[in-house]
């Protein structure tokens, strides 16, 4: 039984053949392949990397989602464990761009753990130095507003 | 962000997925994080997604650490993870009384002052007060407009040498007092320091002056203060009894009391969660315990975990050291125990649960408005 394929090109015009049912876990992949079938489907805006990253996470979960029913319990948990490294081993940067193409594509559960990694990296930082560091924030506040803030929250002497 | 194209939405949904604890770094990265925090929105997402943490007045510092009763047996210990932070950069603030309600925190300092402070964004809002009143904040739920905070004062004076009792309610809006004249002189026997706050209303006990012992509530919907019951088997609480709550959901109620047998015995009543909010309690028992705490004269506080049926009570003992135990029907444990200090205080430690929040403390609404009228 032959699985139907479809290709996927990235900004640097570089294919990926899919077989569809990965590709599917995208919404708007799946609404592109039912009204253009058969065609290239370009991706202008994620690099190669980012996509095959992409269709690396895709590829993990269709293979578990559908893998029957031996020890879904476990499964579930292992894929947990799975997508806890997998956004682990990204740098910040790519990080933010999975995210990006986790949004652009649609893959709710990819946005879901790229958020989450990000949410968990700024609850791991310091102080907002940190942060802005981190992800490369321009501090747009003067130092008489930061004055301004902290004054808010003092205990009134 | 580094990606300079991430939706606002994206974003507003990774900040409301950092702890509220952070959130105090998040204000000052930049301003549009700084105008997001200060979204009444973005503050609703993120009530309740902080984990409940312990609060402990000791003396007069406040620490805080987070405690799991699962982890009973693998961490036997409690570890004070440090003093509250804001509380840490003013140093020379020491806490005589603490009132929690809803994420906030009413502290009367050592020099008689009270500040209302919300540990987890840090804001903190002085309070004019007389220095022999006791305070408990307390809200109002409406609707529309969210929780409508307020402040009751109690105190007393001598009319000739009778005791009149002085009731006043403090509004954020107009920065004022006014006093409440209906309330009745019966009220006046309050034991002050034990008071807790659920679902915006407070509550004491009612025990050291009145032969019928009850629960006094001050509803801050009306304004007034009502007397509700005890559990029924009242011989079993005339002795010692202590108020807490669990998960603002539920009254709780710690008795100690001997037996037909005259062997001590620890009792724990949980109030039926629906009926709290009708006119009348209805209890129901949740724990009896062959295990008592000896010193229970020092004891001022208790938290109850209902899913495992274990209680922490938290006491001084016969050398003024605070100690923290874990009493279930077959399980008593000590897990924290302070180190001898030089200078031993004897007021009894103060524990209770808390969920970081990033409620605003109402800031006066009063000059924006005369401003326009001119």
């Amino acid at each position: 039984m032959s699985k139907k394929m479809i290709v996927l090109k990235s900004s640097e015009g570089v294919s990926f053949v899919v077989e569809e049912a990965v590709a599917r876990q995208s919404k708007i992949i799946s609404f592109l392949v039912e009204e253009f079938p058969d065609r290239e489907l370009p991706l202008t805006n994620m690099t190669s990397e980012i996509l095959r990253k992409t269709i690396e996470y895709c590829k993990k979960h269709v293979v578990e989602d559908d893998g029957g029913g031996d020890s879904s319990s476990s499964s579930s948990g292992d894929l947990k464990e799975w997508d806890v490294k997998f956004v682990a081993e990204i740098d910040q940067p790519r990080l933010m761009d999975l995210l990006m193409a986790a949004n652009y594509l649609d893959i709710p559960s990819l946005l879901d753990v790229t958020c989450q990694k990000v949410a968990d990296t700024i609850a791991a930082c310091n102080d907002e130095k940190e942060i802005r560091a981190t992800f490369n924030i321009e501090n747009d506040f003067t130092e008489e507003e930061v004055e301004a803030i902290r004054m808010e929250n003092q205990y009134p002497i | 962000m580094v990606t300079p194209n991430l939706p606002w939405e994206l974003e507003s949904e990774i900040l409301s997925r950092v702890p509220p604890t952070s959130v105090k770094q998040l204000r000052l990265t930049c301003k549009r994080w700084y105008a997001l925090f200060k979204d009444p929105i973005s503050i609703k997402k993120h009530l309740g997604k902080a984990a409940t943490q312990m609060i402990l007045k000791n003396d007069e510092s406040v620490f805080s650490f987070s405690f799991s009763f699962h982890e009973l047996f693998h961490s036997q210990v409690i570890k004070l993870t440090g003093i509250l932070k804001s509380l840490k950069d003013l140093e020379d603030v020491k806490v005589s009384k603490i009132f929690h309600c809803k994420g906030l925190l009413l502290c009367t300092t050592k020099d008689n002052r009270r500040v209302l402070w919300n540990p987890c964004t840090g804001q903190t809002r002085s309070i004019q007060s007389e220095p022999s009143s006791n305070y408990y904040l307390g809200y109002e739920n409406k609707k529309k407009s969210g929780y409508n905070y307020k402040i009751l004062s109690c105190s007393y004076y001598y009319r000739g040498s009778s005791r009149v009792g002085k009731y006043e309610i403090y509004e954020f809006n107009s920065d004022s007092w006014r006093v409440l004249d209906a309330i009745s002189d019966d009220w006046l026997y309050l034991w002050p320091d034990v008071a807790i706050s659920l679902k915006g209303d407070t509550y004491w006990l009612d025990s050291e002056t009145n032969e019928n012992p009850s629960i006094l509530r001050f509803d801050f919907i009306t304004e007034k203060f009502e007397r509700l019951p005890l559990p029924s088997n009242s011989d079993e609480h005339n002795r010692l009894v202590i108020l807490s709550t669990v998960r603002d959901e539920k009254l709780a109620l710690l008795c100690q009391y001997s037996d037909s047998t005259g062997s001590l015995k620890m009792k724990i009543w949980l109030t039926n969660s629906k009926t709290d909010e009708a006119k009348d309690l209805s209890w129901s028992e949740f724990l009896v315990c062959k295990v008592v705490i000896y010193d229970m004269t020092r004891m001022k506080s208790f938290l109850v975990d209902e899913e495992n049926k274990k209680v922490l009570c938290c006491y001084k003992d016969h050398e003024y050291r605070t100690r923290i135990y874990i009493v279930g029907e077959d399980t008593y444990k000590n897990v924290y125990r302070e180190v001898l200090q030089e200078q031993r205080s004897r007021v009894a430690p103060h524990l209770f649960s808390y969920v970081p929040s990033l409620v605003q403390i109402p800031t006066s609404q009063s000059n924006p408005c005369c401003k326009r009228k001119r």
